[in-house]
């Protein structure tokens, strides 16, 4: 795009207005003259001609006319009169300035006891402004004065044209001054535009070693404009030194950091590797260990299932034997055969409790919402026997509704609140059942004043089949812990204990909270 | 503007009465000298009015100079320019007065000149400021309330027209035109000519104005034409010389052919001396049919004892105005009707003088020449004043070209129509 420059506009505006103002100026400078000059025409013609008619009353009366005609000569010297007449009453000239002759449109002016002014032309002399006054009241004639009228005209153009003629001189010194002032403005601020285009462009260099800052050292306002425009250029300079110093340490530092990124990422993905193969070794074993509990589970079931038969057969018999032959051997067969029915009871005993725990995972309900309040209630029914016996006082407090095989979690509060009866100390037992509910898992406890247990058995009596007591101090098989725990695992949960020996001690179980109640 | 020319007029004034004033100094009455104040054209189209008169009246003077002056005392003229111009000449007539304190004034030429400084005599009546004979025939000189601070030799205007027009009336001329300068002098004169044809039951029949100062080579035949058209037999011109002789020039070429007459003012040797010139560039004879009248008598008459004076003394001294009043390119006349009646005011002044005795004082002056009666100038007329009368003589001549001179006019039926 072509740029129409400032100085173009600014000249254009200024010769408009002078062109305008000049216009305006003459028009009306044109005006005002004509109509002061008339008025002062009119004005002048009226003083001259009452000043002739009243001195020349006598010199008319008693003199020539000679004097009357010096009288109304010198009138002539005065700018603007064009001519002056004395004409008798009748019309006769008597003394007047004409030449060639005296026009005829003088002669036939009509008469009047008053000062009377009036336009008139004259063929071959122009436009007049006619004053005509009487002289003694018109009884020894009339002084006509006229002033001419071209003189109006021509002091008008003559106004006109010198006004015109200073507006231009004002115009052109205006235009000289502009050129000046568009010199000492425009001039810098091309070269500081131009300047600033190579900035943008990009080369603060080449532009901050340009002459044009020579315009920096004024003190006006381009002085600081091109002030700012350098400072401007030394601080782009400076800040592009700077961005470049920081992009090569910026460079440097990537790759650094590239370099350690990727010796980490070697390792991590060593780490991968490394856990992907343990976690496929995990899995094995996972996958093993599950195969072999179902194998177990298996085998214990059709071990506990199948060694049924034999055992109820080899115990009925040794009942039977018990039964018929008591006394009849000898003293030591019936203690042997005691010792049979005594084994081969617990036999029974440990295979029912074997079958019981491998039926936790295959026989488990599927879980439904369930009141461990009712549970734990039912639990406490099935223990009244226990309960009345050891005189034991039980404890529930509110307990939630949760998600879960109401029998098998039954069981395990009889389990539990089972062996807090069994193993108590010298005072009777006093169980405390409650729940705690936190982020999601409720749980629950059960605490009592027994004999408790060692902390390092802490995790052994969870065993299948462990038993930190005799039989005959403490009859079980020990089924108990290790059901309860399976039966938690199950539910997702986990199972511990926290215990003194001598202390007490409470059983902790979690239950996932799957908003059940 | 009028203050302009004023002051220049006052300068201009100032530097030709240094010049022209050299050896006088000090009253004139007073002093040794006489010294007589002259305000007049040395310049523009009617100069040679001014410098012809001064010339004559100081052919005299020096005659009486040489001699040993009036009771011992050298008379002179201290002169200054107006231009034909009233302004100058009112404030030349102030110098003259009350700076160069002049016994008199002397040898004003011109009727607007004259007829403006007048009021200026009756300011100056306390001082017994008189003017004597100036070079006009105007009435307001010859007229109250002015006419007794003024002594005139000539005859006037009224009379040189009621002269010209008592002679071509009877001659069966009827229609008579008038050509004149648009101021008071031809105003006067235009009123003279309907006054003298009145006289006769006439009246004229055609009028044309031109602008004082209109030099020669200005055209005047608009002028002409009115006239012409007007179908005028005679024409009477009331000018100074250089329009006159232009308006003849234009009628001429107009192949107008009537008589023309003009009146002594335009300086009768003035106004041949440029119709000559013409005549000889054009070679058409601008001379013919002119009647001038004139308030003296002819030069040629060396029959009269004050024109063989007259003559004798203008070839002797050959007077010329001081300095700057005498312009290098003008060519003085060896005779002229002006320098003649220059010398005849002088010679009429200076009898005047010398009737005051060893001390004249102004207050002496009317009285002095009031007392004239019947003096012999040497033209053959008696001059005389008198308190009611202040004009000197009544005579007036008439003169026609005759091959390229004036001579005065003896067959008036060469006139007719």
């Amino acid at each position: 795009m072509k740029t129409f420059s400032l100085s173009r506009k600014v000249f254009m505006a200024f010769a408009l207005v002078f062109a305008a103002t000049m216009a305006v100026e003459a028009v009306s400078s044109a005006w005002r003259i004509s109509q002061n000059l008339s008025a002062q025409y009119t004005s002048k013609g009226t003083a001259i001609a009452t000043g002739i008619a009243t001195s020349s009353v006598e010199i008319i009366l008693f003199r020539d006319l000679s004097t009357v005609q010096a009288l109304i000569d010198q009138y002539l010297e005065i700018e603007g009169v064009a001519y002056v007449m004395v004409v008798e009453p009748q019309g006769e000239v008597l003394a007047h300035t004409f030449t060639p002759e005296v026009p005829d449109e003088v002669r036939g002016l009509e008469r009047s006891s008053q000062t009377v002014t009036q336009d008139l032309h004259i063929a071959g002399l122009g436009d007049f402004l006619n004053v005509k006054s009487p002289i003694l009241a018109g009884k020894i004639g009339y002084v006509n004065v006229g002033m001419d009228r071209k003189h109006i005209q021509s002091a008008v153009w003559e106004a006109c044209l010198r006004q015109i003629a200073l507006l231009l001189v004002m115009f052109l010194l205006g235009l000289f001054l502009m050129r000046w002032l568009m010199y000492q403005i425009v001039d810098p601020l091309n070269h500081l535009t131009r300047h600033a285009k190579l900035l943008a462009a990009g080369s603060p260099g080449s532009a901050a070693s340009s002459d044009v800052w020579i315009a920096a050292s004024r003190t006006d306002e381009v002085g600081q404009l091109a002030r700012a425009l350098r400072h401007m250029v030394d601080e782009l300079s400076q800040r592009e030194e700077e961005l470049r110093k920081a992009h090569d340490e910026l460079e440097v530092r990537v790759q650094e950091r590239t370099a350690e990124l990727q010796q980490v990422n070697a390792r991590l993905q060593e780490e991968v590797r490394q856990r992907t193969r343990s976690e496929e070794r995990q899995k094995r074993l996972a996958e093993e260990l599950l195969r072999s509990n179902n194998d177990l589970e298996q085998f214990a079931y059709i071990a506990s299932h199948d060694l049924q038969e034999p055992l109820r057969m080899m115990s009925s018999y040794v009942d039977l034997l018990a039964d018929r032959y008591r006394g009849q051997i000898d003293e030591k067969a019936d203690r042997w055969i005691g010792f049979v029915v005594d084994a081969s009871a617990r036999m029974k005993q440990l295979i029912n409790d074997l079958l019981e725990y491998s039926r936790v995972g295959r026989r488990g309900k599927p879980f439904e919402p369930a009141d461990c309040g009712a549970l734990c209630a039912t639990a406490i029914t099935n223990l009244g026997h226990a309960i009345r016996e050891s005189g034991a006082r039980i404890i529930c407090g509110p307990l939630p509704k949760v998600a879960a095989d109401a029998t098998q979690l039954t069981q395990v509060f009889q389990n539990l609140i089972g062996n807090a009866l069994k193993y108590h100390g010298p005072s009777p037992p006093e169980v405390h059942i409650a729940a705690d509910r936190q982020p999601g898992q409720w749980v629950f406890l059960v605490r009592d004043n027994g004999i408790g247990i060692a902390p390092e058995h802490a995790e052994r009596i969870f065993e299948l089949f462990r038993r930190l007591h005799s039989r005959q101090e403490y009859p079980g098989t020990g089924i108990g812990l290790t059901l309860c725990k399976r039966i938690i695992e199950r539910h997702g949960g986990r199972i511990w204990v926290e215990s003194r020996p001598g202390e007490g001690a409470t059983f902790f179980f979690t239950l996932p909270d799957r908003g059940g109640d | 503007m009028n203050r302009r020319r004023f002051l220049t007029a006052t300068a201009l004034g100032s530097a030709a009465g240094l010049l022209a004033a050299s050896p006088l100094s000090g009253p004139g009455r007073s002093g040794k000298e006489i010294v007589l104040g002259m305000s007049a054209a040395f310049k523009g189209p009617s100069r040679g009015l001014g410098i012809e008169l001064y010339r004559g009246a100081m052919a005299w003077l020096e005659q009486v100079n040489r001699a040993g002056g009036v009771h011992g005392r050298p008379v002179v003229i201290k002169a200054y320019d107006d231009g034909y111009d009233p302004l100058p000449a009112i404030a030349n007539t102030i110098r003259l007065v009350e700076e160069d304190n002049v016994f008199l004034l002397f040898g004003y030429v011109g009727t607007p000149t004259v007829t403006r400084m007048l009021p200026l005599l009756k300011i100056y009546s306390d001082r017994s400021i008189f003017l004597y004979f100036p070079f006009t025939g105007a009435q307001p000189q010859r007229r109250p309330p002015y006419e007794r601070f003024v002594f005139n030799l000539r005859a006037s205007y009224q009379q040189e027209i009621a002269g010209l027009i008592d002679h071509l009336v009877p001659l069966r001329r009827r229609r008579f035109g008038v050509f004149y300068q648009i101021d008071a002098y031809g105003r006067g004169g235009w009123d003279a000519v309907r006054v003298a044809l009145g006289q006769h039951k006439l009246s004229m029949i055609g009028e044309a104005t031109y602008r004082r100062g209109t030099p020669f080579m200005a055209s005047l035949r608009p002028q002409v034409d009115i006239l012409r058209k007007a179908e005028a037999d005679t024409v009477i011109c009331v000018g100074a010389y250089a329009a006159c002789a232009a308006f003849i020039r234009d009628a001429r070429d107009a192949g107008w052919e009537v008589p023309i007459a003009n009146i002594s003012f335009v300086g009768s040797e003035s106004l041949l001396s440029l119709l000559r010139q013409a005549s000889r560039e054009r070679s058409e004879d601008y001379t013919r049919r002119l009647l001038n009248s004139e308030v003296v008598p002819s030069y040629d008459r060396s029959d009269l004892p004050a024109i063989r004076q007259f003559r004798e003394m203008m070839e002797r001294y050959d007077p010329r105005p001081p300095g700057e009043l005498m312009p290098e390119d003008y060519k003085p006349l060896p005779y002229s009707y002006v320098s003649l009646e220059g010398f005849l005011n002088a010679r009429l002044l200076v009898a005047i003088l010398e009737k005051m005795g060893k001390s004249p004082i102004r207050e002496g002056l009317a009285a002095a020449t009031e007392s004239l009666d019947n003096f012999e100038l040497g033209i053959d007329v008696p001059v005389s004043f008198r308190s009611d009368r202040h004009q000197g003589s009544d005579e007036v001549y008439f003169s026609t070209v005759e091959q390229g001179h004036f001579v005065p006019v003896t067959d008036w039926k060469r006139w007719a129509p």
